[in-house]
């Protein structure tokens, strides 16, 4: 395999593994707080177990993120020494005010996994909220640093090399509001969705009914309100890309011919040789109406720019219509869910089907919208100033490092599910008992 | 500016060595043969080591920031030409990281537990390894910038000084933890068990730092000669080697503050030594050495990173401790 292949396959796979932690870890404090917050005002005990199933699982899928996450820190430098030494300085600010916001999340999630029988109640909630406040803030540094990769500001470029450097423009670059919004987002969608479909499987094999019932509730009113907010801010970050990454646009919809009341594209395989798409549905005019409010606008194709400045427009368009597919599929869900959680309805088994099936659904989602953003960046790593393969190290036998980590994220991933599945189980027959 | 970030850096270096340190050293132990003890000992080690997630790594992800943002071309040089040590070492801290969490969180305590603590401790053996061969590939001065794979990837750091160090930081950590974790322990059998250990780690510790010495002659940066040169690393060297006999003296009659205070002040001044010994520079590539002032970024972007980091001690400290002493606290009914 070429090396610079492999390097990419690497930090796809390292990103692709830690995102689905990060996620959870900016997510599901907030769900433990709220049945925290139920049981101190009611004090049923069943708050308290869900509160505690709740926090144990965050604190081994945080701290899987963790050690995730310090692996990325340094495979930012064994994979692209050569872009860190440009960008480390420009873009590092929000790196070390995540490194900030972590730590603060670690040392509030201690607190609070200790702090049972120990911490005033009130305290005690409140380490709970600055777990997921931190959490939080750490997820809008991070996507602000990938968002200047998009549109990267605060520098000259002299010759390949950065001058004139302004940290704070950087860090605060057009994109940062836009990819932070659209993926807290996801992250809420997805982990609430996912947190819901597992309890929808053991409250359809009717166990521990009422616990899980509750936790259902709770998780899928996370999932669905933000399910909801979702297509909102897809369009507020496509007409963004539209605006400023035209190329990433025309890859997302396999566009090669740059037209006025350019479609929608549905589906469909592009080719690259022919230029053209087969087997898609298209929407006339609703894509210039998308990407400009104007049916008749224009948006500009692939064909604006050279074939080595283009991205995969393949896996580019396919990613998106994935994301765009589940992201609507969970729209729906939310309304139907929403329906039944507002008029306090029971579930009935087909939902419940559903929502156990469509456990994994976000996370695919989150998984497609980052090949979307990195993929439809290529070959730019940073957009418009610095190739992807000008910054791939030259050190040798990267297929070997591909592999090794491969093997490590599958054992990882293999450990948590061990682990969550007899946490759940031993909670289960806990409170059955 | 930069000095105080260098200051910061150095700062970081000793806290990782000190209170990580003990972390790995307590992982090292439990390789170590205890006898009838060995599930107490166990148990301790299992206690002794930080809430959650190890926070002990804040140093480390200290140092990888401050070397990115701002000695970048520092960060770029290690990632390159030390990158399977780093590899070797990630991989070290991922078993680490994660047996540990498994150790604590999982919900059925049973014969996989035995699995955790086995992969804890040949994790944390490995990764202090390969730190000191990463260590050491900083001023072994056997890195070429130009020649044949192995001349620019392996043979900065498989040289027998490289290995020394790295059997030198293991024993390090070793007789820190067993320092720590006596004061950790009410049992007198126990003490006396742990004691025993010190009197074996200690003197190997002197050993393979001299081992450490005279391989480094063997090598093209000559670290030793470095030491000898420059009058700090005389100097800690010395009160390094004055310390063993105070610190023996207060281990065997179990003063415990004593111990701790004596131990982490000898393991400072290895550090300090070598430090000063290279000092202002952090890399030797092909006998260029590389000194910290000329790798080091922009004003605009040090500022920023100092002011950050500022901020961020303000917020994590205070919150550390309020951790530490919940951690502790007694339990209310």
């Amino acid at each position: 395999m070429e090396e610079l292949l492999a390097a990419r396959l690497m930090m796809a796979i390292s990103l692709g593994f830690h995102i689905v932690f990060a996620s959870i870890g900016m997510a599901m404090p907030f769900f433990m707080l709220v049945s925290h917050y139920r049981y101190l005002k009611t004090n049923d005990s069943l708050d308290l177990k869900l509160t505690k199933l709740w926090s144990r699982g965050v604190a081994i899928l945080f701290a899987t993120g963790a050690v995730s996450g310090t692996v990325l820190s340094f495979e930012l430098g064994l994979l692209w020494p050569r872009f860190m030494e440009k960008a480390g300085p420009i873009f590092g600010m929000p790196f070390s005010w995540e490194g900030t916001a972590f730590f603060l999340e670690a040392i509030a999630l201690g607190i609070f996994l200790y702090g049972w029988d120990r911490l005033n109640p009130r305290l005690h909630w409140l380490s709970g909220l600055a777990v997921g406040v931190s959490g939080f803030v750490s997820g809008v540094f991070v996507l602000s640093a990938n968002a200047w990769m998009n549109a990267p500001q605060g520098f000259d470029w002299n010759n390949g090399k950065p001058t004139s450097i302004d940290p704070v423009a950087a860090m605060f670059n057009p994109a940062w509001l836009q990819q932070s919004v659209h993926m807290q987002l996801a992250a809420f969608t997805a982990t609430g969705f996912a947190v819901a479909g597992i309890h929808a499987f053991y409250l359809s094999r009717g166990i521990n009914i009422k616990l899980n019932r509750r936790a259902l509730k709770i998780a899928l009113s996370f999932g669905a309100a933000s399910a909801l907010l979702m297509p909102l801010s897809g369009h507020y970050s496509a007409q963004w890309v539209a605006k400023n990454q035209p190329v990433k646009l025309a890859a997302m919809e396999a566009l090669y011919k740059t037209q006025h009341r350019a479609p929608l594209l549905i589906g469909g395989i592009p080719d690259d040789e022919s230029e053209t798409v087969g087997w898609g549905i298209e929407l006339p005019g609703a894509l210039s109406f998308l990407a400009f409010n104007d049916f008749d606008a224009k948006v500009q194709g692939l064909e604006e720019v050279p074939v080595a400045e283009r991205p995969p427009v393949l896996i580019t368009h396919l990613a998106f219509q994935v994301m765009v597919g589940i992201g609507s599929l969970l729209a729906f869900l939310a309304l139907w869910s929403l329906s039944k959680l507002l008029r306090k309805r029971e579930f009935g088994s087909l939902l419940l089907n559903i929502l156990m099936v469509a456990t994994p659904l976000g996370f695919i989602a989150i998984e497609a919208g980052w090949v979307v953003t990195e993929v439809g960046r290529q070959p730019w790593i940073i957009y418009g100033y610095l190739k992807t393969k000008d910054s791939v190290t030259q050190v040798p036998g990267m297929q070997y490092h591909l592999l090794l980590f491969t093997a490590i994220y599958l054992f990882l991933a293999y450990m948590c599910y061990f682990l969550m599945k007899r946490m759940i189980q031993t909670a289960n027959k806990e409170t059955m008992s | 500016m930069i000095n105080c970030l260098i200051a910061i850096l150095g700062v970081a270096l000793i806290c990782y060595v000190l209170f990580g340190g003990a972390d790995y050293g307590a992982g090292i132990l439990g390789l170590m043969p205890w006898g009838p003890h060995k599930v107490a000992i166990r148990s301790l080690i299992g206690k002794a080591i930080g809430p959650v997630w190890e926070a002990n790594h804040i140093w480390l992800i200290l140092i990888v920031v401050i070397l990115f943002v701002g000695f970048p071309s520092i960060y770029s040089s290690l990632g390159t030409y030390l990158h399977w040590p780093l590899v070797m070492v990630l991989v070290g801290i991922v078993f680490r990281g994660c047996a540990f969490v498994f150790l604590h969180y999982d919900a059925i305590k049973d014969h996989t537990q035995i699995w955790y603590e086995r992969i804890f401790s040949f994790s944390s053996l490995w990764t202090s390894f390969s730190l000191g061969l990463v260590l050491g590939g900083l001023n072994s001065g056997e890195i070429a910038t130009t020649g044949s794979a192995y001349e620019l990837y392996f043979s900065g750091w498989l040289q027998p000084y490289n290995l020394f160090l790295g059997l030198f930081v293991c024993s390090i950590f070793a007789f820190q933890a067993v320092v720590y974790l006596i004061g950790e322990v009410e049992d007198h059998e126990i003490k006396e068990a742990l004691k025993k250990k010190f009197y074996i780690l200690m003197p190997t510790t002197v050993v393979l730092g001299g081992c450490v010495f005279i391989a480094s002659l063997w090598t093209k940066g000559s670290m030793a000669l470095n030491f000898i040169k420059e009058p700090l690393s005389l100097l800690t060297l010395t009160l390094a080697t004055i310390l063993v006999y105070p610190l023996w003296q207060s281990v065997s009659r179990y003063r415990i503050l004593r111990s701790r205070v004596l131990s982490g002040l000898l393991t400072s001044c290895i550090i300090v030594g070598f430090m000063a010994a290279n000092f202002p520079n952090m890399m030797v590539l092909s006998g260029a050495k590389i000194s910290i002032y000329a790798a080091a970024a922009n004003e605009e972007t040090l500022f920023q990173l100092l002011v950050a980091l500022i901020c961020g001690l303000v917020l994590i400290v205070p919150s550390l401790v309020f951790l530490l002493k919940t951690f502790k606290g007694q339990v209310k009914h």
